[in-house]
């Protein structure tokens, strides 16, 4: 296979030489001169190692900034009444035998250990609670701040919402930000790892464990335009769209 | 007289590094995490005791100003139990089984300027502890009353702790400073329950009652942990 490039049939091209001269207009610009065959092996090697190059379009992280007081009511608030939405939802059975709000006006300001299994306390809770942290972190919270967010919201859950079919725990109270967080941590740097593979199945798992990276409010999705010349320069643009 | 001062210059360089003022993250949350293990003595009903080992977890959420640090505490303990007796719901039960405990409390620690090691300082600490300790029997005898293989029982209890350890000073959390600690807690029990756990989404609490003589358990832990965030 023979390459040309539009520099090397300029230094072919003798002056009155016809031939040369349509040759040169014909030729687009990148294609080149005739070349040996070793040099042509290694445009070969260099073309086919770009093609097996996967171009992550999108660079996956977190961007930490301050917060209004409004925009922290805006997100309490976003997440107190989508937890009315959710708990009926995901607990039928027991908001419909339990609840009750006669219950609501006795377990009110109460607080109990609870005496759950350890499947609900240190497997669903910090489940929950590792979704509310990164809810927050999507949101452009730092951790410490998504932790003190997520302090409010299940402290919020827990005094005004669940107590419709139980008093609220000091467990839950406890375990649903803090081991949350711990959990949100760890499911953070997976998922970002997962998300930045820049493969199909990565970004698919990555989701899945961080689904709130696929939202609108999700503040770190960072457009990557790669750019390389091919031989030694290489640049990368990073576009992030408010 | 030479060697002398020379001695005592190099004394006190030595105390002076020893006590240099802690050098670390300051007027910051922080949240951290780390695993225990250690020993605990529980006296059951009837003089009954039994002393074993377990391992766990803990975590500590909490503002560091430069000395002090108040944290919002929990300590999670597995072990086993064997050979003691209980009371609940009009029963009494001599057995083996599992045993769960954690705890929850505010946690005060106060950070010295005594370095054993670079970097390290000395710190103490203490506080109220509330926690809920379960005890699933395994293989039991019922002396009274009923008691069925699905039923737990549960104590709610009070005390407190002390702790004494390293922490590692670094410029940043996010550097994640390490801390091992030494943990003594007592609790003593104050409710003992009765619970049906034959369906985990259920909870069915059968009786509930001041337990009939004093359920005390004593705590020796070592911990260690890192500041994550």
């Amino acid at each position: 296979m023979v390459f040309f490039s539009e520099f090397a049939v300029a230094e072919k091209v003798a002056p009155g030489d016809k031939l040369k001269r349509k040759i040169k207009k014909t030729l687009k610009p990148g294609l080149a001169r005739p070349i040996s065959k070793k040099q042509a092996e290694i445009e070969r090697m260099k073309a086919e190692e770009k093609s097996r190059q996967r171009v992550s379009k999108y660079y996956y992280t977190y961007i930490d900034r301050d917060h209004t007081t409004e925009e922290n009511a805006k997100n309490i608030g976003a997440v107190y009444l989508i937890s009315w939405g959710i708990y009926p939802l995901t607990q039928p059975d027991t908001f419909r035998k339990e609840g009750s709000f006669s219950n609501y006006r006795e377990n009110f300001g109460k607080l109990t250990f609870d005496q759950d299994e350890p499947f609900w306390n240190w497997f669903v809770h910090p489940i929950s609670g590792s979704q509310l942290f990164l809810y927050y972190r999507a949101n452009g919270y730092s951790r410490s701040q998504a932790l003190a967010m997520s302090f409010i919201s299940s402290t919020l859950f827990e005094f005004t919402v669940e107590i419709y079919t139980e008093p609220a725990s000091v467990q839950d109270l406890y375990q649903t930000p803090i081991l949350g967080a711990v959990l949100g941590v760890g499911i953070e740097n997976l998922s970002m790892y997962l998300l930045n593979t820049g493969n199909a199945v990565g970004r698919f798992f990555g989701h899945v464990l961080n689904p709130s990276t696929l939202f609108w409010f999700y503040e770190g999705k960072v457009r990557m335009v790669p750019r390389w010349d091919g031989k030694k320069s290489a640049s990368v643009n990073y576009i992030l769209e408010f | 007289m030479e060697k002398l001062l020379g001695k005592l210059f190099w004394i006190y360089l030595t105390l002076q590094l020893a006590w240099l003022p802690a050098f670390s993250y300051e007027d910051e949350l922080v949240l951290k995490g780390g695993v225990n293990a250690g020993r605990m003595e529980i006296t059951g009903f009837n003089g009954s005791e039994d002393n074993s080992g377990g391992v766990g977890f803990n975590t500590h959420f909490g503002y560091k100003w430069t000395k002090w640090e108040f944290a919002l505490s929990s300590y999670i303990y597995y072990g086993k139990v064997d050979q003691l007796a209980f009371q609940g719901n009009s029963s009494q039960i001599n057995g083996n089984g599992s045993f769960r405990h954690v705890s929850f409390g505010p946690l005060l620690k106060y950070l010295t300027d005594y370095q054993p090691f670079k970097n390290y300082n000395f710190y103490f600490g203490g506080g109220p502890s509330w926690s809920l300790q379960t005890i699933k029997l395994e293989d039991f005898r019922v002396v009274s009353g009923e008691f069925k293989r699905q039923h737990k029982l549960t104590y709610r209890s009070f005390g407190g702790l002390l702790v004494f350890g390293i922490e590692e000073q670094m410029a940043f959390k996010q550097q994640h400073p390490v801390y091992v600690e030494f943990v003594y807690s007592y609790m003593a029990a104050s409710k003992v329950s009765v619970v049906d756990a034959g369906d985990f989404s259920d909870t069915n609490i059968l009786s509930e009652s001041k337990p009939g003589q004093s359920i005390e358990t004593w705590f020796w832990m070592i911990s260690a942990g890192i500041a994550l965030f």
